[in-house]
């Protein structure tokens, strides 16, 4: 299985983009057709493991309702009648609209929309920046990953809570995370750790797989997981258990950390968060006296109503315990210091392309300064509920255009049936994916986009690997479908804007270090950089104060609490008690399936058939109290709406909750019940992790509305 | 002496589908593969909560049920290393092995029109590469070894062996009390 020829058949190395993992993949070639895909076995990153999702890639690119070239509506919006039409006609009514738009009410009307555009999202901003528009959103700079990831910079001058040194470590705490659904390497490190004897905590408000591998459990009420970490540090403190030289040496602010903590007593937390004051206390004396100690976290952490403080609570616990860029312990990731041309940090953004006037017209901009404005320590973007309330009143200006690119907001986005209204009123909307998503067909231009197999990228997202990049190749052609990146440049020219050229010119440009040209670079495979613990030691923390912040002086200047704090969800049985007699569950849309990422997935059949339907969980007392059946159609409701799914009576989760899964179309989709009506401070996250519903049986009446 | 075992530990499965996914690549099949990952719980195992991921498949019985109904000659065969393989040039899909496994490991798959079974990637095992779902998966929990690598890794271990699968038990620990 090297690379090479074999009889009929070649094989390339290439890197999936299912996920931000980017696993080195060897792609077999025939008669011009990829017939399989596996795991590179010599790869250091996944050592040939491969998951379903990139395993069926096969069955992605050649899908036969995939969009094989550009579309035009020819019907009513929605209506589902389209042309056929070049390329050439397709940019050019895009960029017509859109400079039309932009000359009459400025660039600020047209809004630019993105999914996680995995391993081109500085380029694509790029593209909007040099555009001019300051509306561009992407759900996760509030919703996922860019709040953790804020929280992590203000403490520790740089991204550390994502980097888990699984090889070297002796005990994982996994947070809202089930790794082998999202973060297929990770879990595979994570069992290896595990099988080598490592300890395994996992808090999730589900028993989740990981969970069922974990030495202990912490099952906590959805959107405590402030409080859950609070209470682990005055564990730790109270106890001693923290490493009094590091903490002396490279924090500041423990003592008032110390005066928080006392305010966040075992009793108080078991009482917020469902999780017995003895399991709490368990799991802080395993982390802290395991060592080293890391953690896994995702998503869960940042769809709470104070999304900074929740992580900023859990950084506590690296920080005090000197678990941080040590072997075995959250470490910092190696692209900088090896001189990589890191695509987030060479300014392929242009972010100096905006002018500050323009700049501050953005929607979001005063009122969350870590999202929007001067003051993200990240990507700075636009806010999506001010979006969509400016488009619902007009202002504090119209908004007129929409240009989505890799990405189904009607699936994805909070309260939809609002979201799909407003939508529907824009006066253009262009979208380039792979299907005719729910998106896409209220679409004016469809676009059609590639496959991981159909173009080249450099993988340096910094969420795949802390101390690697790896190579995703062109290797086939599919109908007229072009790259994202292409997409932009072409677009560019169209649209009179001095962009990238091609796709090969900037992928040229990225590895202009490692080689001659992108072909010559990617072909040698993976590059890894050697790993280079405590870096603070030769330099400080890159925070004002060099050193590790629990007290951050920069959130109390943003108004903000500087000691990391709990606030119970705006939407609970605690916070209102009355609304809570009509919808008595919390409802969290915390659930994956292995086979499908957000909105992706569900037309291949490899995959489909591993997961039929929308399924919730339901705990068997529960079930029994509103008379459901294991396999009842259900219908759940919330102020917002109502939803499908199918009642799936298990053990995996509490009698006070329920999980739904996001990413289903249409009336089994859960952002019909979810909210943009709460935001939390500095971010503006909207909570999708404890909101309050109904349940009953489907045959008391279907879903209306 | 196999030359070829599966090891299953199944502490390490981490119900992913991958096996699954990449047995249907691998035999270019649009549906049910040769190997399955069964979901045993949440349960309580007393105060404990447990829940399990099970490969079902075929087991490559040293006597096999499927070779022994089989009403023609060489159909269903077991190999000189134990491999159990169903030549579907030969099956009449009578059917009648899948009703006779004991494991519920044939299956007549509707869109290919044969009965299919795992044959343990005995193509990439001739090549010297691993099957592909082990190749694949991603919690280290399946393997091929020889009989004495096997001998070494169930050593002490609470193992069970049906054909040339050794399910390893409790191999991790799990003290995951529920309240």
């Amino acid at each position: 299985m090297a690379v090479g020829k074999k009889d009929d058949l070649t094989i390339e190395k290439t890197a999936c983009q299912h996920c931000h993992m980017s696993c080195d993949v060897l792609a077999y070639i025939k008669e011009g057709r990829v017939i399989k895909v596996e795991g590179d076995p010599d790869s250091p990153h996944n050592k040939g493991m491969m998951c379903g999702k990139g395993l069926a890639i096969t069955q992605l690119t050649y899908h036969p309702d995939r969009i094989h070239y550009p579309l035009k509506r020819a019907g009513d919006r929605g209506e589902g009648k389209w042309a056929r039409i070049s390329w050439d006609e397709a940019l050019g009514e895009i960029a017509s609209n859109l400079n039309r738009i932009k000359e009459t009410y400025g660039p600020e009307a047209v809004v630019f929309g993105h999914g996680t555009c995995r391993g081109w999202f500085p380029i694509y901003v790029g593209f909007i920046n040099t555009f001019g528009s300051p509306n561009w959103y992407e759900p996760g700079m509030a919703q996922c990953f860019f709040p953790r990831c804020t929280s992590s910079v203000l403490t520790f001058g740089g991204e550390v809570m994502e980097h888990a040194d699984h090889d070297h470590t002796n005990c994982v705490l996994v947070w809202a995370s089930n790794p082998p659904n999202c973060w297929p390497v990770k879990a595979m490190r994570i069992m290896e750790a595990k099988a080598r004897g490592a300890k395994l905590i996992v808090a999730d408000p589900i028993f989740t797989p990981i969970a069922s591998k974990a030495d202990l459990f912490l099952q906590l009420r959805p959107g405590t997981d402030a409080a859950l970490a609070l209470g682990m540090v005055s564990v730790i403190i109270a106890e001693e258990l923290y490493d009094k030289r590091f903490v002396e040496k490279w924090t500041i602010g423990f003592d008032k950390l110390r005066k928080r903590a006392d305010e966040y007593p075992l009793s108080r937390v078991e009482a917020i968060t469902q999780v017995p004051a003895e399991k709490i206390q368990k799991a802080a004396r395993l982390y802290a006296n395991n060592g080293p100690s890391c953690i896994t976290q995702c998503v869960g952490i940042d769809q709470v109503i104070d999304t900074i403080q929740t992580s900023r609570a859990i950084c506590m616990l690296p920080a005090i315990t000197g678990n941080v860029d040590i072997p075995g312990g959250n470490v910092f990731d190696m692209l900088l210091p090896a001189g990589f041309p890191d695509q987030w940090r060479d300014n392929y953004e242009r972010r100096e392309a905006i002018p500050d006037e323009v700049l501050e017209k953005r929607l979001g901009f005063e009122k969350y300064p870590l999202l929007c404005g001067n003051d993200a320590l990240l990507t700075p973007g636009a806010h999506i509920p001010s979006i969509i309330d400016c488009m619902e009143t007009g202002k504090p200006y119209p908004l007129k255009a929409l240009y989505i690119h890799g990405s189904n907001p009607l699936v994805q986005m909070a309260d939809h049936n609002r979201i799909k209204g407003l939508f529907l009123k824009m006066d253009f909307i262009s979208v380039a994916d792979l299907f005719l998503t729910e998106t896409a067909e209220i679409a004016d231009i469809v676009l059609p986009a590639a496959t991981w197999l159909e173009w080249d990228n450099v993988k340096d997202s910094f969420q795949q690997s802390y101390d690697s990049i790896g190579f995703q190749r062109k290797l086939v052609r599919i109908g007229e479908c072009k790259s994202d990146i292409t997409i932009f440049c072409e677009l560019s020219e169209k649209l009179g804007l001095d962009y990238w050229k091609s796709e090969k010119e900037l992928m040229d440009h990225r590895v202009r270090t490692l080689g001659n040209g992108f072909d010559e670079v990617a072909k040698r495979g993976r590059i890894t950089f050697p790993m280079v613990y405590r870096k603070h030691e030769r330099k400080g923390f890159n925070t004002p104060s060099g050193k590790i912040e629990l007290f951050s002086k920069r959130l109390g200047e943003l108004g903000e609490d500087p000691l990391p704090s709990y606030t119970e969800s705006p939407e609970s049985p605690f916070s209102q008690p009355e609304l809570a007699k009509e919808y008595p569950l919390i409802l969290t849309t915390g659930g994956r399936k292995p086979v499908y990422r957000h909105s992706e997935g569900r037309r291949i059949p490899w995959l489909r058939q591993m997961a039929l339907r929308q399924e919730v969980a339901i705990h068997p007392e529960t079930a029994s109290l509103f008379e459901i059946e294991d396999g009842d159609e259900i219908v759940l409701e919330s102020p917002r709406g109502q939803m499908k799914a199918i009642a799936f009576i298990s053990h995996e989760t509490r009698k006070e909750w329920i999980q739904v899964e996001p990413g289903w179309e249409g009336e089994w989709n859960v952002n019909r019940l979810t909210t943009q009506q709460y935001c939390a401070p500095l971010v503006g996250t909207y909570p999708m992790r404890g909101l309050l519903c109904s349940i009953r049986k489907a045959t008391q009446g279907g879903v209306r509305g | 002496m196999a030359k070829y075992n599966f090891l299953f530990e199944v502490d390490r499965c981490v119900y992913c589908h991958a096996c699954e996914i990449a047995c249907m690549q691998e035999n270019e099949l649009p549906s049910h593969p040769w190997t399955r990952v069964v979901q045993a719980g949440p349960r309580y195992k007393g105060k404990i909560l447990a829940l399990d991921f099970l490969q079902q498949r075929c087991v490559h019985c040293e006597d096999p049920f499927c070779v022994r109904v089989c009403p023609v000659d060489g159909a269903i065969e077991r190999n000189e290393d134990g491999i159990v393989l169903l030549y579907h040039n030969l099956c009449i899909l009578c059917q009648a092995c899948v009703n006779v496994c004991p494991y519920g490991a044939l299956e007549f798959n509707p869109d290919k029109n044969i009965i299919g079974k795992c044959n343990f990637c005995l193509d990439r095992l001739r090549e010297g590469h691993k099957p592909s779902c082990v190749h694949t998966c991603m919690g280290r929990a399946l393997e091929v070894l020889g009989e004495e690598e096997l001998e070494l890794r169930v050593a002490g271990k609470k193992a069970k062996k049906a054909g040339l699968i050794t399910y390893l038990l409790n191999t991790i620990s799990r003290e995951c009390d529920h309240h």
